[in-house]
Parts: C-alpha cells; sequence; structure tokens
C-alpha cells in the first residue's frame, strides 16, 4: 500500500500538520493554517486512486460520501470542496508557486520542491 | 341486573386502566418520535456544527421546529449558538431534550450539541386524547357486545329455561308427564337438561307407584291383623311389668267383664292382678316367671264373677316393644265350660247319675286310698252293706219313678248324716255301701247301724197322698279288724247282711191316707 503525503510550500511556517488540522482544512471548516495564514487544500483527479485513497486513509470514507458531504454544502454555508487537479506533478507545481496551497501525493511521486506537512495511512 | 352492575364496574375498571396506559404509551411514543426525528437530522446537525454553518444549521434547525411538538430547538457548537428556533425557555430544564453532535470525521470528538424544548403539554393533550378516543371506542365496542349477548343470552337460553322451568312447575311428581324435547335443542346442554329432567320424573313415578302399592299392602295387612285381634275370641293384652294395662282387644273386655274392665281403665288404674281377685298371685307369679324366661307360660285362672266361678286359661308371652321396653302378652281364654264339662265328665265317671252318691267303681277306689292311707294313721273304717227291703214291690207298685224317689231321698238323708271323709256308695240296684271313718277306737257300730236303720225307716213322701217306709239290712266288716283287703271286707260286710237278710222280715206296709 503506498503511503500517501501531504505536502506543502517549502518556505512556509508550518512545519507540520496533525491528521485533524489536515482534516479541518481539506472538510472545509478551516480556511487557514493554525498560524492564521491561509490555506488552500487541492484534491487529485475525481477520478484517481491517489484521492480515494487519501481520503480513506484520512477520514475513511469513500469518494461518494465525501461528494455527498459537499453537495449537501452546496447551497450554503461558506464551505467549498477542494480544487481538484489532474496529477501529483501539477499539485507539486502549485504548491511550488503559492504557499497558501496545501495537496496531497503518493510517497514515491515526492520531490524535493515541497515540504512533507502530514503522513497519511 | 346484577350482571349488568358487575359489567359495569369491570368495563369502568378496565378503562381507567387502559386509558392510563395508553396515554403512557403515546407521551413514550411521542417522545421517541422526537428523537428518531433528531436521529435522522443529526449528522447534518453534526456538519453543520462541525462548519459552524449557520444556514445548514438553520435548516436543520426548522426541519426539527416544524414539527408540532417541538416548542424551540437550538444548534450549538461549543462556543458559538449556530442555529435556534422559537423561544426556549432556559430555566426550565426538564423539558429539554439534549443530544450531543461529534464530528463527522472523527466520531469521539465533540463539537456541539442540539437542544430541543418539546412540547410537553401538547404532547399531553395528544396522549390523552388518544387515549380517550380509544377508551370509548373499547366502551362502545363492549357494550354492543354485551347487548348482543345480553340479547342472544335471552332469546337462546333464558326464554328457553323459563319455558323448561314452567313446563315442570306443571309437572305432577309421580304422574306419567314429561317435558317435550326442543327439536333445537337436541344436541346441546338445554337438550341434556330436558333428559335428565324426565329420566328423573321416570325414577319418580317408578318410585312413587312402588311407594303406593306398598302402602296398600301394608294397609292391608295391617287391616288383616286388625281385625284378627280385635275379632279372636281369645283376649289378647298388653300388660307392663306391673300388671298395667296397656292394648287390649274386644273379647279381652268380654272375658274379664266390664266390672273389672272399668277398674283396669280408671284414671287411678289397677293392675291386672289386683283386679282378677282370688287367683291375683298365681297370675303374678306366672308373669314373673314369663319374664325371666324366654318361653310362654300358661296357668289356670279361678275368676269368681259374683256368683258364678269362671276359670281363664291364660298364656302369658313375654315381648319387647319398639323402645326395647320388656312387656307381657297375655292371651286369656274363657274355659269355664270346659273345665265344667270336664268336672262334668269326672262327676259323670264318678257319681251315680241318680242318687249323686258315689257310683260303685268311683266309691271304691275311693275307699281303697282311705284304707290305703289308714293302714298307718290307725284309723278304723267300718264297712256298711244295706240292703233295702221291698224296694221291687214299690216298684211294681207305684212305678219306677216312686222308685227312683225312694232312692234319692235316702240317699240324701245318708249324705246329711254322714259326716266328711264318710263315703256313701249306691253299690247296687237297691244296695247302698256306706264306709264310715273312725278314730281313736270309738266306733260304735251297733249305734250306727240302729242309727241307719231309722233314717231309713222315715216314711217316705211319694208324692201328696202317699208315703211309703223301707226297711233294709245292714251288715258290716270292720277294718282292720275284719281284714285288710277290701274285697275281703265288702265280701264279709255282703256275708253278715245276707245273715241279717235271712233272720228278719222287715215288711213294708202301705198306708192309705
Amino acid at each position: 500500500m503506498a503511503d500517501i503525503v501531504v505536502i506543502g510550500n517549502k518556505d512556509i511556517e508550518i512545519k507540520v500538520l496533525s491528521k485533524k488540522q489536515v482534516i479541518d482544512i481539506y472538510m472545509g471548516r478551516k480556511s487557514t493554517f493554525p498560524n492564521g495564514q491561509a490555506a488552500l487544500p487541492i484534491d487529485q483527479d475525481k477520478d484517481s486512486t491517489t484521492r480515494k485513497l487519501f481520503y480513506h486513509n484520512l477520514v475513511d470514507k469513500t469518494i461518494n460520501e465525501i461528494n455527498a458531504y459537499w453537495a449537501r454544502l452546496l447551497f450554503s454555508g461558506r464551505a467549498v470542496a477542494p480544487l481538484s487537479v489532474k496529477n501529483g506533478s501539477i499539485v507539486i507545481d502549485m504548491i511550488k508557486n503559492n504557499k497558501s496551497v496545501i495537496g496531497y501525493i503518493r510517497l514515491e511521486d515526492l520531490t524535493d520542491d515541497v515540504r512533507v506537512l502530514n503522513h497519511v495511512d | 341486573m346484577s350482571v349488568i352492575s358487575v359489567a359495569i364496574l369491570i368495563a369502568s375498571i378496565s378503562s381507567y386502566i387502559f386509558f392510563e396506559r395508553t396515554y403512557k404509551a403515546e407521551l413514550e411514543q411521542n417522545l421517541a418520535n422526537i428523537k428518531q426525528l433528531v436521529q435522522a437530522v443529526s449528522p447534518t446537525a453534526a456538519i453543520a456544527t462541525y462548519l459552524e454553518d449557520m444556514v445548514l444549521g438553520k435548516e436543520v434547525v426548522e426541519g426539527i421546529a416544524s414539527n408540532d411538538l417541538v416548542k424551540a430547538v437550538e444548534l450549538r457548537s461549543e462556543h458559538k449558538l449556530i442555529a435556534n428556533s422559537g423561544e426556549m425557555d432556559q430555566l426550565d430544564d426538564t423539558n429539554l431534550i439534549r443530544f450531543r453532535l461529534n464530528s463527522p470525521f472523527i466520531d469521539t470528538e465533540y463539537v456541539g450539541e442540539l437542544i430541543v424544548d418539546v412540547n410537553n403539554e401538547l404532547i399531553q393533550t395528544y396522549a390523552k386524547n388518544i387515549a380517550l378516543e380509544h377508551v370509548v371506542l373499547i366502551t362502545i365496542h363492549s357494550l354492543v357486545l354485551i347487548l348482543v349477548i345480553m340479547f342472544l343470552l335471552k332469546y337462546q337460553l333464558v326464554d328457553v329455561i323459563k319455558i323448561l322451568a314452567s313446563k315442570l312447575h306443571n309437572i305432577t311428581p309421580g304422574s306419567s308427564q314429561r317435558i317435550e324435547l326442543p327439536s333445537k335443542h337436541v344436541h346441546d346442554e338445554v337438550g341434556l337438561l330436558v333428559a335428565d329432567i324426565n329420566q328423573l320424573l321416570n325414577s319418580v313415578e317408578i318410585t312413587l307407584a312402588r311407594e303406593r302399592s306398598l302402602r296398600t299392602e301394608v294397609e292391608e295387612l295391617e287391616r288383616r291383623f286388625r281385625g284378627i285381634f280385635e275379632q279372636t275370641s281369645g283376649g289378647i293384652a298388653f300388660i307392663t311389668n306391673e300388671g298395667y294395662l296397656k292394648v287390649h282387644n274386644p273379647s279381652f273386655e268380654r272375658i274379664v267383664g266390664s266390672e273389672r274392665m272399668k277398674r283396669l281403665d280408671a284414671d287411678q288404674k289397677e293392675s291386672l292382678f289386683s283386679v282378677l281377685g282370688t287367683d291375683a298371685l298365681t297370675l303374678q307369679k306366672a308373669a314373673a316367671q314369663a319374664l325371666a324366661g324366654t318361653a310362654p307360660v300358661s296357668v289356670d285362672l279361678k275368676m269368681s264373677n259374683n256368683e258364678d266361678i269362671g276359670w281363664l286359661h291364660c298364656m302369658i308371652t313375654k315381648m319387647v316393644d319398639d323402645d326395647d321396653v320388656p312387656i307381657l302378652e297375655i292371651v286369656i281364654q274363657d274355659v269355664s265350660e270346659r273345665r265344667n264339662r270336664e268336672h262334668g265328665f269326672k262327676i259323670q265317671a264318678e257319681l251315680d247319675p241318680l242318687t249323686g252318691l258315689y257310683n260303685r267303681r268311683a266309691g271304691r277306689e275311693k275307699i281303697q286310698h282311705q284304707l290305703d292311707a289308714a293302714e298307718h294313721l290307725g284309723i278304723e273304717y267300718a264297712l256298711l252293706m244295706i240292703d233295702l227291703d221291698n224296694f221291687k214291690p214299690i216298684n211294681d207298685q207305684y212305678g219306677h219313678k216312686a222308685g227312683d224317689l225312694v232312692l234319692t231321698t235316702l240317699a240324701e238323708r245318708f249324705t246329711q248324716h254322714v259326716r266328711a271323709d264318710d263315703i256313701v256308695i249306691r253299690w247296687g240296684g237297691d244296695e247302698i255301701l256306706i264306709c264310715i271313718k273312725q278314730k281313736n277306737h270309738d266306733l260304735d257300730i251297733t249305734g250306727i247301724t240302729q242309727k241307719l236303720t231309722n233314717i231309713i225307716q222315715q216314711p217316705i213322701t211319694l208324692d201328696e197322698e202317699q208315703t211309703v217306709i223301707v226297711g233294709a239290712s245292714i251288715g258290716h266288716a270292720i277294718f282292720p279288724l275284719n281284714g285288710f283287703e277290701l274285697d275281703l271286707l265288702i265280701q264279709r260286710a255282703d256275708e253278715a247282711m245276707y245273715q241279717v237278710k235271712s233272720q228278719v222280715k222287715a215288711n213294708a206296709t202301705v198306708n192309705h191316707l
């Protein structure tokens, strides 16, 4: 089973995120890092196995359940679903260029360009 | 009527119980409904609380509040009121239901709570209404049932029984009347009852008929026995130990006589023993003997009725009456006639019919008895044989009647002149034997002979006009002087008499007056 890592920009203050913090950010509860800086989560492609694995490891929910969660919030509230990108390399790219962005990739796709904030297993 | 009051009582009690239970159940149901409602929306509520999303929260809260039974709802996160609806009465905590909300993603993490203020008054009202409605329905249902049952019962059972009862009431026990079995009841309990009643009537009829015939029999028997008791010639009476009369039959009265009966029946009753007079003691003894033993005791009693002497043959038997008290049954028969007849026989056997003197046989026996006794007592007896002279001529001349008269007259004279122990016997046609007892060796045979001659020679009146005089020859023999054997003595006396006869001739003179 491949591990998933949550990554962020190398230059941000935050060195690590707890599981709870990751959940809060990805599920729309928090839009900032613990230090108050903006946090923008991005998803992988909706059909990707990485995404599936991520949510499974994170909250033990299926993609459908996550979708239903967001569907409920469609007409209310400020919470919005994370942006989705095609693949892991795009995730890295976005993170390299934006300090607010966090994302998740497979461990084998990890490069030096990004910081690992959390191991999701 | 009591059935109805019991039914009403039961209905009331069960209505009350039913109401209470329904009410409570409704309350619980309503509360459960609210809880279920909240359960249904709690995931969404959790999300709303987790995100502190007021819009979603409002949606949730209003969904809950739309229920009539909810007065107010509050959705709170740890620090914030997310959404609410209605006026919540914070002071009264009893109506509030709190639901803890956990993070949709970390189910141990508390994110907030949902507070529901339940409209208890409304719930209670609803519950009461439903309970009441149910109770009313049940009551109506029961009433209808009762009415239907009563109607059916009355029609099917009560009326049938009334008819049965009146039919039975009109039946006389012992008659051949029976109850007709209604066709539609042949196979049910009513049919059974009728069959049993008829069977009972059967046995009653049989029993009564038997009793009747038995009674008739008994009455017949009683009549016969009474007839026997009343009409039998023997006198039957029941007396106590002391001889007091208890029951008697008419023959008893007749035999005992009315005088005595009065005394027996009087207020101060006399005992039978004393009333019969002479032989009371005999009777008493016989009674005692009967009481002591088991066999009947017979006794003859002499009863004197003023001038007559009667004889009663009594048989006394010990009996036991209904109460086990010993009682005496006495059966009496008037045997005077028989007794007298026997006496008569005796007389006939012993006496000469004409003169009343002993006849030869009996007289001889009597003398023999005396002689047998005399041998030991030192007593002398003189046997005097008297032969009448000229007896035959009188018979021839004046007829047998005259002759008889002579004999009877002389017999009378002899009897009057001898003593009690002397025996006068008609020895033959015109022969008389007299046995004279003499004590103390005082025998004056000559004197006796002379005396007898004088007696004989007294004139005898035949009728108004005629008298005769007879003579006699007298010979004697003396015991024990002249012998011990009676026959020998008689022979000697006879010889002596013939001697006198041939020596002295007595002439019968007939005097015409």
